[in-house]
């Protein structure tokens, strides 16, 4: 299974990033990697945590408005090129990539596409490590 | 079931009763009411000048402020000693509104909720929760006694306290729910959010919905969530509180209890009469109220009238659901809104909640229109570019009815603050510059 990401609807408005991490740091879980998008008026905060679904149920009981939803996780080296290696390998495909966010270790990207099945085809496929739900929690 | 046969005399007979009526009434303000003798002789008209309806138009009209200017007994037709019972108009700016009953007004006021809860189908054997608040308001007290009359079996529950609403909903089989449409939307939320679903788990079958506008997008959605068929009924405080009008299962309009009011509708900006069937600012006059009559009060709510029989056989002049308020109406940029308008789009619109506020500000001398609503919890994906087709729509639509831009601003879930009683849905910040 790929990794499950939670993505949450957050006004912009001051202390609500806060409050949507204050209840999940109370029940003392671990974001391992996390991205905002915003424009003016609103943004999507991402997370990755060990327990989604627990995670999720935490942020609902306190208001927040947000649901779960897959991405891939590529292990990519630390050196010069890449990420436009993998960008590449999907452009050539023609996969949209939606976004992307590196992992709390700068060696794993995280991304969301157009189409995930076949991103993670065309990336296996060029020798690139896409990693399931489970291997990251040994990282 | 027709409750009062008063409801389906000929268009002829409600002319002479109405006709007859309004001669004793003007007569009996001239008399009675300093401030109406005043008026009409500030003008030189006497009681004799008014012999038929016609003659209507000649006298002064009434309005809020009036009623205002002599609070608290000034407008009263009797002395105190005959009056049963005080109301009073929720009063948000300076004092209140002040409405007096004698006992046949009372007794009056009774069968006039009577007929207009047997309008939206209320039977014996119901049991119907009243959400309105009791107290100065007329709603709760008005619609209490017409169920009883009617012999339902009523639920004194008034405002507040969803979560207990909905215990005695669910414990008592409560089937007739009477409150503001907005609070029916916010208790099907609460609802919701307790795991209950109001149309499987609770046996509410009916809704008598008052006190504010509402469109028809959300009638559509209270029968949804809460599998009931919900009614409209419009009433004022000025005249008595509810039982003016209300639905039947026809729903083509609110039959106006025509033996005890006279409705005109002018044009809010020259005041004199639109023709028949154009959409105009209700005025009424009172007919048989003992305590305190009133004589051609601006309601400021427009709305249109039909004359036409309806298939439930009442024969009763029906006005159409209120669109908006002349007070309500806000002109931006030139253009008259009706916040009704923008809640008709949002309702349209999938991926909304119905929920929203409105804010109206001016920068740099330009006003501006802000349209804050909340997202739909259900709709909201990772998506980010589908959140901004969605306020580009509802953008787009908006421009549409209103021929404005407005800017939509996407809320929260659950971020605008419900109330049991009138949503504030209007911001004006131009108010305070």
């Amino acid at each position: 299974m790929n990794p499950r990401q939670i993505s949450v609807f957050l006004e912009n408005r001051s202390g609500r990033l806060k409050e949507a991490l204050e209840p999940l740091a109370t029940a003392n879980i671990n974001l391992r990697a996390i991205s905002i998008a915003d424009t003016t008026d609103f943004g999507i905060l991402r997370l990755l945590v060990d327990d989604p679904d627990q995670a999720v149920q935490i942020l609902k009981d306190a208001g927040f408005t947000c649901t779960i939803n897959a991405v891939l996780a590529v292990e990519i080296s630390n050196v010069p090129g890449s990420l436009a290696q993998v960008v590449s390998i999907l452009a050539a495909e023609n996969i949209n990539i939606n976004y992307l966010y590196p992992f709390s270790c700068s060696s794993l990207l995280l991304l969301q596409t157009c189409n995930n099945t076949r991103a993670k085809q065309a990336l296996t496929a060029a020798g690139l490590t896409v990693l399931a739900e489970t291997a990251l929690g040994k990282l | 079931m027709i409750w009062d046969t008063n409801e389906q005399l000929t268009r002829d007979q409600y002319q002479t009763l109405q006709e007859q009526g309004l001669k004793k009434v003007i007569r009996y303000v001239y008399d009675q009411v300093p401030f109406y003798r005043r008026r009409m002789q500030e003008i030189g008209i006497e009681p004799e000048d008014i012999r038929s309806l016609n003659d209507l138009i000649q006298l002064p009209f009434t309005t809020k402020d009036d009623l205002r200017h002599n609070y608290p007994y000034g407008l009263f037709a009797v002395p105190l000693d005959q009056i049963l019972r005080l109301h009073a108009s929720s009063g948000t700016t300076g004092k209140p509104i002040v409405v007096g009953y004698t006992t046949k007004d009372m007794a009056n006021w009774t069968n006039l909720v009577a007929r207009m809860v047997t309008q939206a189908g209320v039977l014996p054997q119901d049991i119907a929760q009243i959400c309105f608040g009791y107290g100065l308001f007329t709603g709760g007290f008005g619609l209490h006694y017409g169920l009883e009359k009617v012999g339902a079996t009523v639920i004194p529950a008034s405002a507040g306290n969803s979560e207990k609403q909905l215990m005695l909903m669910e414990d008592f089989g409560t089937t007739v729910l009477v409150s503001t449409p907005s609070y029916a939307l916010h208790l099907a939320e609460v609802a919701q959010s307790l795991g209950l679903d109001p149309a499987t788990d609770l046996q509410v079958r009916l809704g008598l919905f008052g006190g504010e506008p509402w469109s028809e997008r959300m009638r559509q959605e209270i029968e949804a969530r809460w599998g009931l068929a919900a009614t409209d009924n419009y009433g004022l405080s000025e005249i008595g509180g509810p039982g003016f009008a209300g639905e039947c299962s026809a729903r083509q309009g609110m039959h106006i209890s025509e033996d005890f009011f006279l409705v005109e509708i002018v044009d809010p900006d020259t005041l004199q009469p639109v023709p028949a069937g154009t959409p105009g600012e209700l005025v009424i006059t009172t007919l048989s109220r003992e305590a305190m009559p009133v004589i051609r009060y601006r309601t400021k709510d427009i709305t249109r009238l039909h004359s036409e029989p309806c298939s439930c056989g009442r024969t009763t002049i029906r006005m159409e659901k209120v669109t908006g308020r002349t007070d309500d109406m806000l002109i931006i940029r030139g253009v008259n809104v009706f916040p009704s308008q923008i809640e008709t789009v949002l309702m349209e619109t999938p991926g909304v909640a119905p929920f929203y506020q409105l804010v109206v500000d001016r920068q740099e001398h330009l006003d501006t229109l802000e349209v804050q609503v909340e997202l739909a919890p259900d709709y909201f994906t990772d998506n980010y570019a589908a959140l901004e087709r969605l306020s580009k729509q509802i953008a787009n639509n908006l421009h549409k009815v209103l021929s404005l831009t407005a800017q939509v601003k996407l809320l929260e879930y659950n971020s605008i603050q419900r109330t049991a009683g009138k949503a504030q849905r209007i911001i004006d910040k131009r108010r305070s510059l």
